[in-house]
């Protein structure tokens, strides 16, 4: 029954029922009281997604019929419903599931509806039709297991390889004929794209043009599979399925500063031939492989190249947790079952898969086969971090010595900031050590929030030179602010709460820069030790400590500046010994900063300096004490002179090279392995309704390998390898079938499927059927080697076309999906760069290492991303090397249509818009880039215009131009010179498409 | 930086395409613009330029939405949702039972609202005097005190209010708007996003992305920068300025070679189109310093919008620009009230130190601009099929945090809207009398897109695009229209 012919007859019985009980019951409103109440509650299980119990109610007589426990509803009858027995909580499973029972109202409206007669005006969901009989569907072809269908037998001279013959045949069969072979120019250009994203140089076309034996095209192809460019120009693709990027994304899109190894060690395997069966076992679990091989750790990265939500883990919040931890595993399987298998198991977690053959069990089942992976940074070098401690301390701590040694001669104060970094006030300290007020304890938590802060409370500090840490608060009492019981009355009535830790900064770097820009300080304070102190916490600093520990020292004042942001008031103050020395109270002014200058007795034993809100009760005011020092003098100057301090300086720098030479910790971005956790099914995806555990396991189709893995006890590395070698394993149809269709989709423009990665019912069917499994058979044999398999297509006749236009054929094939000519190809937004760098002669050859930053970072809690023009050599490197921001990607590359990284990428869309003609015209980047094109051409080609055009037309579009051309050109040229030629040439057509 | 070959053919004053165009946006110019663009083709009369949608599915209420986010969590429980039961609880234990996890701990006492509440208008709506300009508006705005969202953690929430998932990388609601009606102004981009100057809001310009759309359905962001150029990359940097006759040679000259290139691809759909693309590029050229120069706008409008005062004055330029913005045509105009979050003061309406010092702020810069917008539209006509929303990513808590501030609460907050078919003075759903939880029509915001949606006369399950094995929807799986929402 369809629904467009039940309105009708429903609307008889609508106006049957209601008709009948109008005169007992109040109206119902259908659409305005009960349609929300059952798609917010009920549809979920009960049609939207999936049908549970057999109980569908998206349609009036879905809800008549019932489910696998009898009717649900009589009409007429709210009493004996049972529908309104399992709402109203009388009996068992209470409805709706895992939900909180609906209000004592909208049971009331759902009675008197039904009683009413249980009218719909309209299904529940737009054109829902309800249906007693799952349709028995077709099988899935690609999960049918791969024959090895013969080469078809054809009387043509035209086919070279088999690929050739497989097209061909369908050509012919559909009335089609292959083009005309494209001529050498277009030919080395084409390949020269689809193998390394950048255009042939001047001597490359010109050494294949004059090239006469009959080999030059292979090679030219093997020249070009053996380049390192090739590795760079692939791995971009496999990225682009991995959704590879350098950071978090969600609220903090923090760094990940080790992430950068995962996408060399994809370049690397390209460029190796890796065979891709060990390729797929490296990335899902190479660290069980081969734990000792850093490339098998950090082909792990694939598994955790998803976003990740630091804000949701600082949550104090559980359940937020379990959701965002289900996040992560979905993620996890997502990119591993999408790349390999070109299966959206995604689709099933929350209920079964609606098109394909995947239940939602198997989607948990292949859950819990990463239940053990956690996102982490591994150590890859030989040392972890506690050798490396080891290694270094001995040398820390004589730079430490023979630091202050120099820093005493030169008469430096010492540094209040260094002390609570528990150095010794010559900047051998920890930075960003901090104390909390609370406790006294040294902490590397910087919370913001300090619950249960106890004002007036004198907490000892464990650190050598500081005495002790408290929370004013007012009292006539007086508040004890030193270990020896010195009191202090406070006048200020404060919020008697603090926030945050009193923590020990340098202000240098990005770090730096932010934190001037908070507190608007101007470019002085770079390089300035901080005391961060938010308002109402007090440290008090033993100064008779620390004339121990500098005995040949005495002190003669104490100065620095404080700077502040405030809403309302701040105050601070500085007390020697009990004694106020200085104190104000600001209240007039948003920000600025004081300075404070306290003369020292040589008797002095404790400087304590505090801050309040100032009575306004605001604790989220910031301050900060900059380079707040004492200043030492030598008790007796002669006598310290026994060591030169050139001495100290060789020996510092002596030291310093040393430490700089000790191998660093080395880490990658990867899997981190764990026991793995319980693992549920859980009903709807919802966190908060876990059901039975759920063993390791995956998609049940390949008949003769089983389907689960083991039971919930098995191990990390077992579930990973297990789900490995079923993927790789030769009766898998998928695996092998995915992936040659991703090569002929790169090469191509257009897979046989030509959706790569969805090889599901709600994807393509193959144009090629016999040729996907064809060379899916042939992958295998050739020991799984992706540049054999490239060969084989880039060696074809097919690829070899030419791109012409053919009326006929456009009436019989417009979309070129039988492939009778080369398709037209818009270059990407990385290739695009690539190229406009390689003909302006600017492009940066370097390989691998951290990626290039055209941005300013702001590090801060969610950090931000301020791009710039790119003009220096070390920001000219090849697009794949970019460090990529998930939350803020590059403006240029996106309006070029670049893909967001957070998003799994098989297939690249280009767009027409307004904007990348003014990115290409107008862009600084690509002006620069025109001006170095000029040069170039200018230094190459001398005054002459007519060789200046010759070679920018051979370089930019690898062919000679036109006499028309020519002509234009020249007078262009004459008129406004090579520069804005130049600029023009980046913007034509020619430029961005490849024939 | 060696520029000989830009210098080569630049005189020291010159005129450029830049000068150009902004004297002629600041009204001083008396040149006809067709001089300049004499083959481009005149702004286009088609309403529904670029859109993958046939025909609409319902008629249309609205032709265009301005959307304004509120980052951070505004509370609902201090501006509109209303709940008396939090002055008798005052002072009272939230959670008797010590089983409440909210996002930042658990609950601490009831407190009630910083701002005392009144009833407004003829239709008696309660607002608080927080915001007493929008408290004038009431009569010509609906709002759903029902709102409920799937995460309670900012990027997560913010990503779910835009987009529809609280994932990230999924397609904007503007996104999927323009992708569906594409632009009613062919010389304007049809999403434009007018970011906070203070800063971007958690997630950044992702949530104005075109996720797996493609990319020519992303936001276009607006500079609000001071002196900055309003769309990036509009001219040359003025370090690089190109005078205007060279600039108009060096397009004739791109033309030919694309005509050349052209003739030798018959039959190619998307050479033309790309052509055609740097036709657009010349008319935005040409629109957007003129959309975007707010000087010449009245001293009073000015006023109205809060332009004459330091606190209303970045806003206040937002909403002018948003409304000129629409009035232009644009389909779908986001603007951004607050920013990213971090160390206290806060820049967004995050209030988790100090409520009412938090929302004082934030609201003393956002009421008036944001009224002004609404009447401003209204005397112009524009509201008829002009859809203002204001959402944002959850409410606050009735319970206190640390004593003075309230934290996350996304089981109940409140959103509200003006004009495009929205039935003036509704008040849709409710929460509980703590309002902690919605207790009757929960909403989330697949709802709401579905109702925006069909304002604009696209019925919500049937805008799709196919993405790695499912058809994907603005509202995913879900979504109701709220019928009590339309006119």
């Amino acid at each position: 029954m369809s629904w467009s012919r039940l309105p009708f007859w429903l609307a008889i019985v609508n106006l049957f029922t209601v008709f009948a009980h109008a005169e007992q019951e109040s109206p119902v409103d259908f659409a305005n009281e009960i349609q929300p109440i059952l798609i917010n509650n009920c549809l979920f299980c009960h049609g939207a997604d999936s049908i549970h119990s057999g109980f569908d109610l998206s349609t009036r007589e879905g809800l008549l019929k019932g489910g696998i426990s009898g009717k649900a509803v009589v009409p007429g009858d709210s009493d004996t419903s049972y529908l309104v027995q399992l709402i109203e909580h009388a009996k068992q499973p209470h409805m709706p599931f895992g939900l909180p029972k609906l209000s004592d109202y909208d049971i009331e409206r759902i009675r008197a509806w039904i009683d009413a007669g249980a009218a719909y005006d309209q299904p529940l969901i737009e054109g829902a039709v309800h249906s007693d009989e799952t349709v028995e569907k077709e099988p899935l072809w690609s999960l049918e297991p791969i024959r090895a269908p013969a080469v078809p037998d054809i009387e043509s001279d035209w086919p070279r390889t088999p690929v050739d013959a497989f097209i061909i045949t369908k050509l012919r069969e559909n009335g089609l004929s292959p083009s005309p072979p494209a001529d050498r120019p277009t030919l080395i250009r084409r390949l020269t794209f689809v193998l390394h994203g950048l255009p042939p140089t001047l001597h490359e076309l010109e050494q294949f043009e004059r090239d006469e034996s009959p080999d030059a095209y292979e090679r030219l192809v093997d020249r070009l599979l053996a380049s390192p460019r090739f590795g760079e120009r692939w791995a971009r693709h496999w990225l682009d399925i991995a959704h590879y990027a350098d950071t978090y994304g969600y609220e903090r899109d923090l760094r990940r500063p080790h992430a950068w190894r995962y996408r060399d060690y994809i370049i690397q395997s390209f460029n190796e031939d890796k065979p891709y069966d060990r390729f797929i076992r490296e990335q899902i679990a190479g660290d069980c492989i081969d734990p000792t091989d850093p490339q098998s750790v950090i082909a792990t990265g694939f598994l955790v190249t998803g976003p990740w939500d630091q804000e949701a883990i600082d949550s104090s919040s559980k359940k937020i947790h379990r959701k965002f931890r289900a996040d992560v595993l979905d993620d996890m399987v997502t990119t591993v079952m999408t790349a390999t298998a070109g299966m959206t198991v995604n689709c099933a977690r929350c209920h079964d898969h609606k098109f394909d053959p995947i239940s939602q069990e198997e989607y948990y089942k292949l859950t819990a086969v990463f239940a053990g992976v956690q996102h982490g940074n591994r150590v890859i070098s030989e040392y972890d971090e506690e050798a490396y401690e080891r290694r270094v301390a001995p040398l820390l701590t004589n730079i430490k010595y023979v630091r202050a040694a120099i820093a005493k001669e030169e008469g430096q104060p010492l540094q209040l900031a260094d002390l609570i970094g528990a150095g010794n006030g010559f900047g051998s300290g920890k930075r960003n050590q901090s104390i909390d007020p609370r406790t006294g304890r040294l902490t590397d938590d910087f919370d913001d929030e300090l619950p249960e802060s106890r004002p007036n409370e004198y907490r000892l500090v464990d650190l050598p030179y500081v005495d002790g840490v408290f929370i004013p608060d007012i009292t006539d009492r007086g508040a004890p602010i030193t270990s020896t019981g010195i009191k202090q009355i406070m006048e200020t009535d404060t919020a008697g709460t603090t926030r945050d830790s009193i923590r020990a900064f340098f202000l240098e770097g990005f770090d730096g820069e932010f934190f001037r820009a908070g507190f608007k300080l101007d470019e002085s304070f770079d390089r300035s030790y901080a005391i961060t102190m938010n308002p109402n916490k007090g440290i008090t600093f033993d100064l008779e400590l620390i004339r121990l520990l500098h005995p040949d020292l005495f002190f003669t004042r104490f100065q620095g500046d404080v700077a502040f942001v405030t809403g309302g008031a701040i105050e601070w103050m500085v007390i020697v010994d009990g004694e106020l020395k200085a104190r104000q109270t600001i209240d007039d002014r948003p920000n600025g900063v004081v300075n404070i200058d306290v003369v020292l007795e040589p008797t002095s034993r404790f400087l304590t300096i505090l801050t309040t809100d100032g009575g306004d009760g605001q604790n989220e005011d910031r301050i900060v004490w900059l380079n707040p020092v004492i200043h030492p003098r030598f008790k007796h100057p002669a006598e310290h002179r026994s060591q030169p301090i050139e001495t100290y300086r060789r020996m510092l720098s002596g030291l310093e090279d040393r430490y700089a030479s000790v191998p660093k910790v080395e880490y990658a971005y990867a899997a981190v392995p764990h026991t793995p956790e319980p693992i549920f099914f859980l009903r709807r995806g919802d966190t908060e309704s876990p059901e039975q555990e759920m063993s390791p396991g995956t998609i049940n189709f390949v008949k003769t390998l089983p389907a689960v893995f083991g039971n919930p006890s098995m191990s990390d590395c077992d579930r990973r390898m297990a789900l490995a070698d079923w993927l790789v394993h030769r009766d898998n149809p998928l695996t092998r079938r995915v992936m040659v269709n991703r090569i002929w989709h790169y090469v191509f423009g257009r897979g046989i499927v030509d959706t790569p990665s969805d090889f599901g019912r709600n994807g393509s069917t193959p144009t090629h059927p016999d040729l996907l499994d064809w060379l899916a058979d042939e992958f295998m044999d050739n020991g799984w080697s992706i540049k054999k398999t490239i060969k084989l297509l880039v060696m074809s006749r097919v690829f070899r076309q030419g791109a012409a236009y053919n009326e006929d054929a456009m009436a019989i094939d417009a979309g070129n999906r039988l492939l009778w000519r080369m398709n037209t190809r818009r270059m990407e937004a990385e290739a695009i760069r690539d190229s406009i760098l390689a003909l302006s002669g600017t492009l940066n050859l370097k390989m691998g290492g951290p990626g290039y930053e055209s941005f300013e970072y702001i590090d801060k809690f969610a950090p931000e991303f301020h791009f710039f023009t790119q003009n220096e050599l070390s920001l000219w490197r090849r697009t794949i090397y970019r460090f990529a921001p998930r939350n803020a990607p590059d403006p240029f590359l996106t309006v070029l249509d670049c893909p967001n990284p957070n998003n799994h990428t098989p297939v690249r869309t280009h767009t027409n818009t307004a904007l990348q003609p003014l990115a290409l015209l107008n862009n600084e980047f690509v002006l620069l880039q025109s001006n170095y094109f000029a040069e170039r051409l200018a230094d190459t080609c001398g005054e002459d215009p007519d060789e200046q055009i010759q070679t920018a037309f051979r370089m930019t579009f690898a062919r000679n131009p036109s006499v028309r051309e020519v002509e234009l050109a020249r007078g262009f040229l004459s008129r406004n010179g090579l520069f804005h030629f130049c600029r023009m040439l980046f913007n034509a057509n020619e430029f961005v498409y490849i024939d | 930086m060696d520029y000989r070959y830009w210098k080569n053919h630049c005189c020291p004053r010159f005129v450029t395409r830049r000068d150009f165009l902004w004297t002629i946006a600041s009204g001083m110019g008396g040149v006809a613009f067709s001089t300049l663009f004499s083959d481009s083709r005149a702004a286009a009369a088609d309403p529904r330029r670029g859109g993958v949608l046939a025909g609409l599915h319902h008629p249309a209420k609205a032709n265009r939405v301005i959307h304004v986010f509120i980052a951070g969590g505004m509370s609902q429980v201090d501006t509109f949702d209303y709940k008396p039961e939090l002055y008798k609880r005052h002072g009272e234990p939230f959670d008797a039972t010590g089983t409440i996890e909210l996002f930042a701990g658990a609950p601490g006492n009831v407190q009630k609202p910083y701002w005392d509440f009144k009833q407004h208008g003829q239709c008696g709506r309660w607002v608080s005097s927080l915001l007493p300009h929008l408290a004038t508006c009431v009569d010509d705005m609906a709002f759903v005190y029902s709102m409920v969202s799937k995460s309670a953690v900012h990027g997560q929430a913010i990503f779910m209010n835009n987009t529809g998932f609280t994932l990230p990388g999924f397609p904007a609601m503007g996104a999927w708007v323009t992708y569906g009606l594409g632009t009613e102004n062919e010389n304007l981009p049809g999403f434009i996003v007018i970011p906070d100057p203070r800063g971007i809001a958690p997630g950044g310009p992702i949530n104005w992305g075109a996720g797996f759309l493609p990319a020519k359905y992303q936001g276009t962001r607006i500079n609000t920068q001071a002196g900055a150029e309003p769309v990036q990359d509009l001219f040359p940097p003025v370090s690089m300025a190109i005078p205007e006759p060279v600039e108009s040679e060096s397009r004739e000259f791109l033309d030919a070679l694309n005509s050349i290139h052209a003739e030798n691809h018959p039959g190619d759909t998307e050479i033309e189109a790309r052509i055609s693309a740097y036709e657009m590029a010349a008319r935005l050229q040409l629109s957007a310093p003129e959309a975007t120069n707010i000087e010449g706008e009245s001293e009073s409008i000015k006023r109205m919008y809060g332009l004459d005062k330091p606190e209303t004055e970045r806003f206040g330029r937002q909403c002018l620009l948003a409304r000129r913005l629409c009035e232009r045509g644009v389909r779908f105009v986001q603007v951004w009230n607050g920013a990213d979050n971090g160390s206290p003061p806060r820049i967004n309406w995050d209030g988790h130190e100090d409520l009412y010092r938090n929302h004082a702020n934030q609201a003393i810069g956002f009421d008036q601009p944001a009224a002004a917008l609404i009447k401003d539209l209204k005397q112009r006509g524009l509201l008829e099929d002009t859809l203002v929303i204001f959402t944002t990513e959850f409410g606050r808590t009735s319970s206190a945090e640390n004593g003075k501030g309230r934290d996350h609460n996304a089981d109940a907050f409140t959103c509200f809207m003006a004009g495009g078919g929205v039935k003036p003075g509704v008040a849709y759903g409710q929460s509980d009398d703590l309002s902690f939880k919605t207790v009757e029509k929960p909403t989330y915001c697949y709802d709401l897109h579905a109702t925006v949606l069909r304002l604009l006369g696209i019925d919500h399950t049937k805008l799709t695009f196919y993405h790695n094995g499912i058809e994907r929807r603005l509202t995913d799986v879900h979504g109701h229209v709220i019928h009590e929402l339309l006119a």
